[in-house]
């Protein structure tokens, strides 16, 4: 029987779809100054109708993880609707949310009709002054951990995620410790992206060279500590990462992209059937081509690029061109090299 | 534990599964658990619905795959025997 690491490698492979993101809505009831989201997007927002047809559809080929994003998922209207019908469905639920709402009686009711698998709840500081300067909304912190405490309570799957920036970066030992404190992962990205519109303001708040070096050092220690899963580092698949290959993004209004980073439009459900999308779609196969073709790229470049974390949706909005390296790739690159020089090892960083 | 082709059994609310290729996958939500699977067993689970008994299930594999009922009764009982120990079916009667 084959691993579970090994069935993803075959889902990325042979182009089977098995995780869809849902980015339901755009509203939202914070103002994070960095996020990527279009909000003036432009279109009609899928209906209730839309979203069952699709998720027949999606069940009729099999896919497996629904995760509902947005924006806030929770500040669509039909949240709890659809969120129960996906359920009712079989669906994996992933929810990414920022967990401001999760009062103790919407806490209780997402467990009870939706029953996610996890929640990821955005954490951008230790402390109130931190995290409330990115969401731009005071009090926000105090609400966070107050509804986090709720969660526990409830024994609700969840964990905390951060973007690491240069407002956070002192606090990475303190976040830490928060997420210690509920018992929950947290999980660090390295990498802020531009706005889907391809404003690159967020990028002013990129992390420091020093401190993110820190921060790859602790994510080292931790690969070190738990020993990855060799076997899944080491196989080889045929794209560089799963977008368009096993996965794919939908945005409010219908629009269809490979993944939520990388916005190149693959056509939109007010006009296509995702089924059609999936299997017969010029651009598509475009997409999986060029991902194939970073794979390559990236391997050509050596140990030292493929260990910088190397996204195509991100290049690809960075610089138009989703096989070019940008400089934050470089940068973690050098950095890691520095840290696996230092301590002695050697292994691939492969993308998180 | 014991099962009879009477039994009648269903996921454990926490199961997800689905199928990639040939195989399948199980998911137990409750602490994050994965199995993969075979095809029959996955159509096996699939087949599942908390109302028809073992026997009926032996039943319809029999139209999909060809093998001896008795052998396929005894190989499914001891399956689910498996599957009741790790907690993603339970018995609903007798
Ligand atoms: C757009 S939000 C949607 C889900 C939810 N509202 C939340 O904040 O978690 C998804 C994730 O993207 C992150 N994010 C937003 N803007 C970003 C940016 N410019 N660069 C990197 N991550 C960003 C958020 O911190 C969050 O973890
Ligand atoms: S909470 Fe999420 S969607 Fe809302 S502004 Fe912040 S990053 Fe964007």
């Amino acid at each position: 029987m084959s691993s579970f690491a090994a069935k993803m490698r075959q889902t990325w492979d042979q182009n089977i779809l098995f995780s869809v993101l849902l980015e339901l809505t755009y509203n939202c009831n914070l103002d994070c100054s960095f996020c990527y989201n279009e909000k003036g997007i432009q279109g009609k927002p899928l209906s209730r109708e839309q979203y069952l047809e699709l998720f027949q559809d999606l069940k009729s080929m099999s896919v497996f993880n629904l995760i509902l994003s947005g924006g806030e998922p929770l500040a669509h209207k039909d949240f709890f609707f659809l969120g129960s019908k996906a359920r009712e469905m079989g669906f994996v639920i992933r929810i990414k949310s920022n967990g401001h709402a999760l009062h103790p009686a919407t806490a209780k009711r997402l467990k009870e009709e939706v029953d996610p698998f996890s929640i990821e709840i955005s954490l951008h500081g230790a402390c109130a002054k931190t995290h409330d300067k990115q969401t731009r909304v005071p009090g926000s912190f105090v609400q966070l951990v107050k509804n986090l405490r709720t969660l526990k309570t409830l024994g609700i799957r969840f964990q905390l995620n951060s973007v690491l920036t240069r407002w956070n970066e002192n606090e990475i030992a303190d976040m830490y410790n928060l997420a210690e404190k509920f018992e929950v992962p947290l999980k660090f990205d390295s990498q802020v992206t531009p706005r889907d519109n391809g404003d690159q303001s967020p990028l002013e708040i990129a992390p420091s060279a020093q401190k993110l070096r820190e921060l790859l050092q602790i994510q080292h220690n931790f690969r070190e500590q738990t020993k990855a899963d060799k076997a899944a580092q080491t196989a080889t698949p045929r794209s560089y990462c799963g977008a368009g290959a096993s996965t794919i993004a939908i945005d409010p209004v219908g629009n269809v992209f490979p993944c939520v980073q990388w916005r190149r439009k693959l056509g939109n459900l007010h006009r296509d059937k995702i089924r059609q999308i999936w299997e017969n779609n010029a651009i598509l196969t475009s997409i999986r081509q060029v991902n194939e073709e970073a794979r390559k790229n990236i391997l050509a470049q050596g140990e030292k690029v493929s260990r910088g974390a190397f996204c195509p949706g991100v290049a690809d909005l960075m610089t138009g061109d989703a096989s070019t390296i940008y400089p934050s790739v470089l940068l973690r690159s050098k950095l890691y090299e520095d840290i696996l020089n230092r301590s002695g090892t050697d292994e691939k960083l492969t993308t998180e | 534990m014991r099962i009879e082709p009477s039994i009648v059994l269903q996921l454990n609310s926490d199961v997800r599964q689905t199928r990639v290729a040939d195989e399948g996958i199980i998911l137990r939500q409750d602490d994050g658990e994965i199995l993969v699977v075979n095809e029959v067993a996955i159509r096996f689970v699939e087949l599942i619905d908390g109302q028809r008994s073992l026997g009926e299930l032996a039943d319809l594999l029999l139209q999909e795959y060809e093998t001896e009922k008795s052998t396929l009764i005894a190989d499914l009982a001891e399956y689910a025997g498996e599957l009741v120990s790790q907690n993603v079916l339970n018995v609903v009667a007798p």
